[in-house]
């Protein structure tokens, strides 16, 4: 199995995503911004080329018809701007040279440009009228041409714009997905694994509270009774009374001593964060708790059935399965009906996908409307019997527990008892 | 007139029957101490002698948490036994829960409570009270 990245690291994989994301579209924005500007240069160049063909044509006309002596030291600095934007669009520029129509464009217009620049030349050269006309008839041409170049400029400009666009809605686009994953991947899943954190810490505060509880109920008494005791031991006078004292010093202090034992063994039940699961039968389970108490179940001639056809094999740890075979058995044991002899039934089912285990007697019962509550506590007896002490029954829930099952019981006084363990 | 208050206790824990019977004695605060170790038994005792007051205690200490039959069911049968003389009950445990104390309040019958273990200065007390209101009750 995989193991699902840590949140760290996811969060690192989405922040430096979005930083590439906007990075990106910085990059893509600014780098269409220098296109455009540049696009504004060639249209513009290319629409001064336009005005420049006219102008020279004007000025010819003012030379050759009008006689103006003037014009051709004019026509110079208009012939000069003429060439270099002419090899500037040609040749420098790398924009939209690929363009077909620009490129035609550009063929077609060489030869009209060439007469255009001769012009200095042909101005001594051509006489006026006619030929004057045939010149005005090129650079119309030329104006044609250079028309269409510049509006298909205008066409590819607004083209690279388009994509740009394009380009910065599909970044804005995976930028929202890339925060929607966010959400998804580690949001929801942190906020879900928090919620669950928060259940479990008011589990465990639950239980510290019940812990509280049960420490003061089972160590206050004892203790009070020590204090009183040791104070009867100071005013004692005669040897028969001190000894007296001692004795029952004594039992409290075993008895101290067991329910110190009892809390301890249930603190460890609680620390063990995972406790060791393995492959465990519940058939061999049974046999085992069957020959440790071989003796007691002799003893009162109990019989034990069992059924787990539905299912034997579960994973579970297996001194606490041990435990609550043992416990529950023993229970049933100790709880007899005078009237009857010791009838166990164990069977195992699947329901819902969870193991449920239930352990059937027929002995005493117990009053569930009375001590329903306390069933499972500590140092709870409802049975006037020399061995009751409240511990198995406490132990087994919180071993159950621990592993995040439940045990619960129904009972009916004098018919039976059944505990039902899910797993 | 202390001598004359009968006293009786109504606990599961040995010691502390040993323990309170003793204070009691240490402050004579009775002559009579009567204790029983199961609700049940203190409950025979009280049907058998229900018209006998002589008999009856005139305090009754009563622990909460007993098995088989606590101390709250215990009241409950008792009331029903239908005494003509007036007991005074103190119910006590060691530890009384919000629910207990609620539970204290719906029975008519009980004086008192308190917490174990008892304090010799509350239980001082406790003894003066008794025995001032059972001079009053003489005079």
């Amino acid at each position: 199995m995989i193991k699902p990245l840590s949140y760290k690291l996811r969060s690192a994989i989405f922040i430096f995503s979005i930083i590439i994301t906007i990075v990106a579209n910085k990059l893509i924005v600014m780098n269409s911004i220098d296109e455009q500007l540049e696009d504004a240069k060639i249209i513009n160049i290319a629409g001064r080329q336009r005005m420049l063909s006219q102008q020279i044509t004007k000025e010819l006309y003012a030379e050759k018809i009008n006689k103006v002596a003037t014009a051709k030291e004019r026509l110079a600095p208009l012939l000069k701007e003429f060439k270099s934007n002419h090899q500037y669009l040609r040749f420098e520029n790398t924009r939209f040279i690929d363009v077909v129509v620009i490129k035609k464009s550009y063929r077609e217009l060489q030869p009209y440009y060439e007469i255009i620049v001769d012009t200095e030349y042909n101005a001594n050269q051509i006489t006026p009228t006619i030929e004057v006309a045939r010149f005005s008839k090129i650079e119309f041409s030329f104006l044609q041409l250079m028309n269409t170049i510049v509006f298909e400029y205008a066409k590819a400009s607004e083209n690279e714009l388009r994509r740009t666009k394009e380009k910065v809605f599909l970044l804005s686009i995976l930028s929202i997905l890339i925060l929607l994953g966010q959400f998804i991947f580690i949001i929801i899943p942190l906020l879900r694994s928090l919620k669950n954190k928060n259940e479990i810490l008011n589990h465990k505060n639950q239980k510290l509270s019940d812990f509280t509880n049960i420490t003061s109920h089972n160590l206050r008494g004892p203790i009070g009774n020590l204090k009183s005791l040791l104070s009867f031991y100071g005013t004692a006078t005669d040897d028969e009374d001190r000894s007296e004292i001692i004795d029952k010093l004594n039992t409290v202090v075993s008895s101290i001593d067991t329910t110190m034992n009892t809390l301890i063994e249930s603190i460890k039940v609680r620390n063990i964060k995972t406790t060791k699961k393995e492959p465990v039968l519940f058939s061999k389970t049974l046999a085992k708790t069957k020959d440790d108490m071989h003796l007691d179940i002799t003893k009162a001639n109990a019989k034990i059935t069992a059924d787990f056809s539905a299912i034997d094999l579960v994973q579970y740890n297996k001194v606490y399965l041990e435990s609550i075979f043992f416990n529950l058995i023993s229970n049933a044991i100790k709880y007899k009906s005078p009237e009857r002899t010791v009838e166990i039934n164990i069977t195992s089912e699947k329901v819902a996908n969870k193991t449920v285990l239930t352990f059937s007697d027929n002995g005493l019962g117990i009053d569930l409307k009375r001590h329903g509550s306390k069933l499972f506590g500590l140092n709870k007896t409802f049975h006037k019997h020399p061995d009751a002490k409240g511990i198995g029954l406490y132990m087994t829930k919180e071993q159950i527990e621990s592993l995040n099952g439940t045990i619960t019981a129904k009972s009916t006084i004098n018919v039976g008892t059944d505990f039902i363990i899910t797993i | 007139m202390k001598e004359s208050t009968k006293i009786c206790i109504i606990d599961d824990d040995e010691i502390y029957r040993f323990a309170f019977g003793r204070h009691l004695k240490s402050l004579e605060a009775t002559s009579s101490l009567q204790t029983f170790s199961e609700s049940e038994m203190a409950l025979d005792f009280f049907r058998e002698y229900r018209v006998m007051n002589d008999e009856l205690p005139d305090i009754l200490f009563l622990d909460i948490n007993m098995p088989i039959m606590g101390g709250f069911e215990f009241i409950e049968a008792f009331e029903k036994l239908g005494l003509t003389k007036k007991i005074d009950i103190y119910v006590m445990s060691s530890l009384l829960s919000e629910e207990n104390l609620k539970q204290v309040k719906n029975y008519e019958s009980i004086t008192d409570y308190f917490t174990k273990p008892i304090g010799e200065d509350t239980l001082n007390e406790l003894i003066s009270r008794i025995s001032n209101e059972a001079q009053k009750y003489n005079i």
